[in-house]
């Protein structure tokens, strides 16, 4: 580092608060209306010129991502784990706009009155909830749901993604998800729910659940210890799993996957809940291919290193997209 | 390694050093107003290093920079800094120590993001929350608030801003410790 290249880099960097406040106009230009592609390349041309522009583009674009986190605050704002947050402003919105605003729900907010509390998670993210009959709720990825405590009744209503259930048993007041038309009722238990497009499923940790079906009139199943029932449209099948099986879906308790002899495809589908970047294996003899392994879940690279030093395949980004094939 | 790969680097390793950078320049350097440059200094010598190679790990390279600069800078300007590098050792120790369990982080970082909202401006603040949390449009920020979608884009341009500076050079939080 000599005086001249020190030189040079005072001339580019005259005031870094400068660069920072271009750096936050850009990004917030970025979002409005009439936004064009030649805006587009000026925005690169200007990142172009100098790292100290690019660098500061990435700190305040960095920054900005992390406010997503504010989504989960508003949610959990007069949570009682978190005393403290109390939004000057945010506070004045109604309860019932905030669940509007926090689960995206289309309808008008007068036509939502549910006192709810709700809380999401965005892609990769996860929470604890503590609730105050000491009861615990862990959400995974891309998860949204409301709890409801009144004085005879405890529910959830799980509106989509996958979230970990250890109730405080109490019979005098029952602890009750709703998924869809289903119902799960806790009977002193720690389980997981997960809800997809099409289906859902219960896994029973420890203790017994009860799981309701959609059509009056059909008997409720009880679900034991290891049952895990697999709901899609009217039918429910319920199989066995072993504790080591069980242990292995809960791995992103833990931050990681584990995949113990599942095909690719299914791989790539499990990753690409806890991530923006997307896996998509293009061809079908690869994606038949089953793997084994325990992988970060945020850790895309990794994936896609397994995929090709492991199975030889071919890897190709496509924007936001990995296209893997033979 | 490819532009993408190298962003997300630098937003992983090199940014959540911000704070301790900051500190370490005040330290440092006599004049606090020359902080702010003499960290996106640092900032773009790391990162064009690492256009050529990586440093792993991230942090003792940084302070090495960071190290570097000021003492050129003082042989240039021939002035003395008003401290010794003594604490530099120390800020490397640290490194990689078992962190605090996940819910304390996460809670660490909602306290964190709760302080950095409540230092911005009034209006700015305002209106960073009706985009954040109500997720409103510009248009129905700019109704809500009464003011036209330019002066939106002036609130919301401060917002970023100020949070990064918040979020990352710790400035509404001092008290940076390991």
């Amino acid at each position: 580092m000599d005086h001249v290249s020190d030189a040079q880099h005072d001339t580019a960097l005259a005031s870094a608060h400068a660069i920072r406040l271009a750096a936050a106009e850009w990004h917030d230009r970025r979002e409005r209306d009439g936004w064009t592609p030649e805006d587009d390349a000026a925005l690169a041309a200007w990142l172009a010129q100098s790292p100290a522009h690019r660098v500061a583009f990435l700190r305040v674009d960095a920054a900005w991502r992390r406010a997503d986190r504010f989504t989960a605050l508003s949610g959990s704002r007069r949570d009682r784990r978190f005393p403290a947050l109390i939004w000057p402003l945010a506070i004045r919105i109604s309860a019932a706009a905030a669940v509007v605003a926090a689960i995206g729900f289309a309808a008008a907010p007068y036509f939502v009155k549910s006192p709810a509390q709700s809380y999401s998670t965005t892609v990769g993210g996860r929470e604890t909830l503590a609730l105050a009959d000491g009861s615990r709720i862990e959400l995974n990825t891309d998860t949204s749901l409301r709890v409801e405590m009144t004085r005879g009744r405890r529910t959830v209503w799980l509106d989509s993604g996958e979230a970990l259930f250890q109730v405080r048993h109490d019979s005098t007041r029952p602890f009750v998800v709703v998924v869809g038309d289903r119902r799960i009722t806790d009977i002193g238990t720690k389980f997981v729910i997960r809800r997809d497009e099409t289906r859902m499923k219960v896994a029973v940790l420890e203790g017994e659940v009860q799981l309701d079906g959609a059509q009056a009139g059909r008997a409720p199943k009880l679900l034991k210890q290891g049952d895990v029932a697999v709901a899609t449209g009217n039918t429910v099948s319920i199989s066995r799993k072993t504790q080591r099986s069980l242990t292995n879906e809960l791995g992103w308790q833990r931050g990681v996957l584990v995949f113990d002899n599942v095909t690719l495809a299914e791989a790539a589908a499990e990753f690409n809940r806890y991530n923006r970047e997307k896996i998509v294996i293009a061809d079908p003899s690869a994606a038949q291919i089953t793997i084994g392994a325990t992988l970060p879940q945020n850790d895309v690279p990794a994936f896609v290193r397994v995929a090709q030093k492991i199975f030889g395949l071919h890897a190709e980004r496509q924007g936001d997209t990995i296209v893997i094939s033979h | 390694m490819n532009a993408s790969d190298l962003d997300a680097w630098f937003v992983r390793e090199v940014l959540p050093l911000e704070a301790m950078l900051v500190q370490f320049l005040r330290r440092s350097w006599r004049n606090r107003a020359d902080v702010d440059d003499l960290c996106q200094e640092v900032y773009v010598r790391v990162y064009e290093a690492a256009q050529k190679e990586i440093p792993d790990p991230a942090r003792p390279f940084v302070f090495a920079v960071a190290r570097n600069l000021i003492i050129n800078r003082v042989r240039r300007e021939q002035i003395v800094p008003i401290e010794s590098f003594g604490d530099l050792d120390a800020l490397n120790i640290a490194a990689d120590e078992p962190g605090p369990d996940r819910n304390a982080m996460a809670r660490e970082e909602l306290r964190r993001l709760q302080s950095a909202l409540d230092a911005l401006p009034p209006r700015c603040r305002q209106a960073v929350i009706l985009k954040k949390i109500e997720g409103l449009s510009r248009k129905e920020i700019a109704q809500r608030m009464s003011i036209s979608e330019d002066t939106v884009h002036r609130h919301l341009t401060e917002g970023r801003h100020a949070l990064a500076d918040l979020l990352y050079g710790g400035k509404s939080d001092p008290g940076w410790t390991t």
